[in-house]
């Protein structure tokens, strides 16, 4: 095959043995590489009853076939185990330089199986892959590991690593990797962290073989016209997705005071005008990326002093609006200090967020919390709190574990506060003003995620890309993101879509924000890039498969209709403010809509038999 | 006519120079006019589609929330203190 490193490492942690194993083309046939192929492995090799943090768990790393290449954002790599955040299937991607370079090696993933007793790294120079003693690493941040990696072997390395949060296995730490990528959502840097795996360095020199190189070259040529002339182009290099602030704000999207309400007062404050105008350093890009959403901020003077990656829109708002939070330098900062210390900003923000709540309620106190103050909006409490979640201490302990965790063990009511799926915290989509996001956020295979489906198509005006993908008959209720009506399939739709994406390594944004490229681009590269035969249809159907695997690995670990469900807030309790006022989510008609669509059994919410049939999957 | 309030972001507000401005309009047809008159020629070069003369392709305007594209698209009628924002391509999470 063409475009691929050609082996998979499986690295045994327990023996310190390291395996090289061919790529299995069958697999690829049926799952593409990246999710879908670990996907398969996954579910294959990890039986129900498996202790996330154990010894049996598996932890993959995987490209995608397009990782690497010349396609605008061929950039991801994913990660993927058992959860030990929700204990279900747990995924997370990220951008950056480290899959390329990876598959530049010559491996297009690494699986780890069991786990040390000291900790460890894994070493990749080409050919030469070696497990090194991690000892000297082990309570370093993720900045401190880059540095003495990259020192100790030479600049020219890429590194993924845990910081302290996955060492102290915090159930949302994240693994980093370029220094400041995180995979964040689903807690994996803590079964890195079980696994005493500190860190993967890697350099490559090896080059990418493509099938047809002169039409690949010829092709690529016309998707970089396109990508840089897509309206959205500017706009993203301008801005990233920090001005999301304010778009949500203006329909009511954007979750405030714990998803209280989606309208937040200080949002100028927080916003990507705020963060241009004073703090950015500049745009960046990374691996093969046009649109540049990542960029660089300073803070060049007092308590909250840094300079680093910089916060997109999902940080903007977990740790600012919906912690109440208008101080802008604190969520730099704050952002600063969770990428340093290895742990996902949603559910960090998230689970602060429901503790405030619960202090604003009187049901925690000065005594739960050691003394600090939870008041909404406390910029020091949320610095303070972000340090002792990562190193667990004090409260911090209490809250390292995730709020539906938290208000398990505390109590008193708090449950109701807790505004999560499948125990993971809900991104920044305030889903009473997007009911696709609220749909979205149960059917996702890793608890509440906007990522999954991404389904953005009824929120910025894509009529014409839903008229062609869907039919004009769907208009306007699927573009009304206030219209529960044909939520369901447009939520199947965009899975299937997304997980494919997520497959052959490239963004969601330019295939699904901007929607400028579909199925068709995605067939037409893979062909000329790595040699395989598929149509746009086939590789609809292969994400029709992952998402289906993903149902099927989940139900091994219990999951049926009864937790594809939101906190009651957002289903019962009318949006009080704002553009969305007076709504709630319609889940059970959206619901109902998705399984049928889907082939799920309406009472189970699990694939029939005709439908695991119809995709060629085994069940039990 | 109405008094309504029009708010403008990102790089529209950069050919604005302002964050937002007060204006009387009986509709967003006459509304976009009005703009175009008061902020001149790099207005409508950002924001309007000289090939119809409309918003250009993603550019969202919305009146409290609301896309014109699900209201009366540029026939919308405007009433006092309608909030309308001004954005140009942006979206995602």
């Amino acid at each position: 095959m063409f475009g691929v490193g050609g082996e998979i490492l499986w690295v045994d942690m327990t023996k310190g043995k390291i395996e090289k194993v061919p790529i299995d083309e069958e697999l690829v046939n049926k799952y593409l590489l990246g999710a879908g192929y670990l996907s398969k492995i996954l579910y294959d090799m990890i039986p129900a009853g498996t202790d996330p943090l154990g010894k049996k768990n598996i932890l993959g790393i995987a490209t995608g076939l397009l990782t690497g290449s010349m396609f605008p954002q061929a950039s991801r790599h994913v990660v993927a185990a058992l959860s030990p955040l929700t204990d279900v299937w747990g995924e997370s991607h990220a951008a950056g330089f480290f899959g390329a370079e990876l598959k530049f090696a010559g491996y297009d993933a690494i699986m780890f199986t069991g786990a040390s007793s000291d900790p460890l790294y894994l070493n990749i120079e080409d050919s030469k892959v070696e497990l090194l003693d991690a000892s000297h690493l082990w309570g370093k941040d993720v900045f401190e590991t880059d540095d003495i990696l990259r020192k100790d072997h030479d600049r020219q390395f890429r590194t993924l690593s845990i910081g302290q949060a996955g060492e102290n296995l915090v159930r949302f730490s994240a693994i980093m990797n370029d220094r400041d990528r995180a995979s964040a959502r689903s807690g994996l840097g803590a079964v890195m962290g079980s696994k005493k795996i500190k860190a993967v360095s890697v350099k490559g020199t090896g080059k990418l073989e493509v099938a047809d190189p002169k039409n690949y070259l010829k092709q690529m040529d016309i998707f970089y016209e396109r990508m840089m002339a897509n309206p959205f182009t500017p706009g993203r290099v301008k801005y990233g997705t920090t001005s999301l602030v304010e778009m949500m704000q203006h329909i009511g999207r954007l979750p405030s005071y714990n998803m209280k309400q989606g309208v937040f007062d200080g949002y100028e404050k927080i916003s990507g005008e705020a963060i241009n105008e004073k703090y950015l350093v500049k745009a960046r890009a990374d691996f093969s990326c046009l649109q540049r959403c990542g960029r660089y901020t300073a803070v060049r003077k007092g308590p909250y002093a840094f300079e680093g990656g910089s916060p997109e829109f999902e940080t903007q708002s977990s740790m600012g609006s919906r912690c109440g939070n208008d101080n802008l330098e604190s969520i730099l900062f704050g952002h600063h200090l969770a990428n340093q210390y290895g742990m996902d900003t949603i559910s960090l923000g998230g689970t602060i967020s429901w503790a405030m709540e619960a202090w604003d309620e009187g049901l925690l106190t000065a005594e739960d919390t050691g003394g600090i103050d939870l008041s909404w909006g406390n910029a020091e409490t949320i610095i303070k709190l972000t340090k002792m979640i990562a190193l667990r201490e004090g409260f911090g302990d209490v809250l390292a574990d995730g709020s539906a965790a938290a208000a398990e063990r505390i109590g008193r009511g708090t449950e109701k506060f807790v505004m999560t799926v499948k125990k993971q915290e809900i991104a920044g989509q305030e889903p009473r003003a997007q009911k696709s996001m609220g749909l979205a956020a149960v059917t996702a295979a890793r608890g509440a995620d906007h990522l999954y489906a991404f389904p953005v198509l009824d929120e910025a005006g894509f009529d014409k890309e839903i008229k062609e993908r869907f039919g004009e008959q769907y208009l306007p209720e699927m573009a009304d993101r206030l219209n529960p009506k044909y939520k369901g399939i447009m939520v199947k739709e965009c899975e299937d879509f997304m997980v494919m994406v997520e497959s052959v390594g490239l963004c969601k944004y330019g295939t699904q924000i901007p929607p400028e490229f579909y199925y068709d681009d995605i067939a037409l590269t893979l062909k000329i890039h790595n040699g395989l035969n598929f149509t746009g249809n086939q590789l609809q159907e292969i994400g029709e498969r992952i998402v289906n695997l993903n149902r099927l690995f989940n139900a091994r670990f219990g999951v049926t209709r009864k937790d594809d469900c939101l906190p009651d807030r957002l289903t019962k309790e009318k949006a009080p403010l704002g553009p969305s006022a007076g709504e709630v989510v319609e889940l059970d008609q959206m619901l109902t809509e998705y399984y049928d669509v889907r082939g799920w059994d309406q009472e189970t919410g699990l694939p029939l038999k005709e439908t695991l049939e119809r995709l060629g999957l085994d069940y039990e | 006519m109405a008094r309504v309030l029009v708010k403008f972001f990102a790089t529209v507000r950069e050919v604005t120079g302002v964050k937002n401005i007060e204006m009387d309009a009986d509709t967003i047809g006459q509304l976009l006019d009005n703009l175009q008159e008061t902020f001149g020629e790099r207005f409508t070069q950002t924001v309007i589609d000289p090939s119809n003369g409309k918003l250009k392709q993603f550019f969202s305007c919305m009146i409290n929330g609301k896309r014109i594209e699900l209201l009366d698209g540029y026939d919308t009628i405007l009433v006092d203190d309608d909030a309308v924002a001004l954005f140009p391509p942006v979206g995602g999470g």
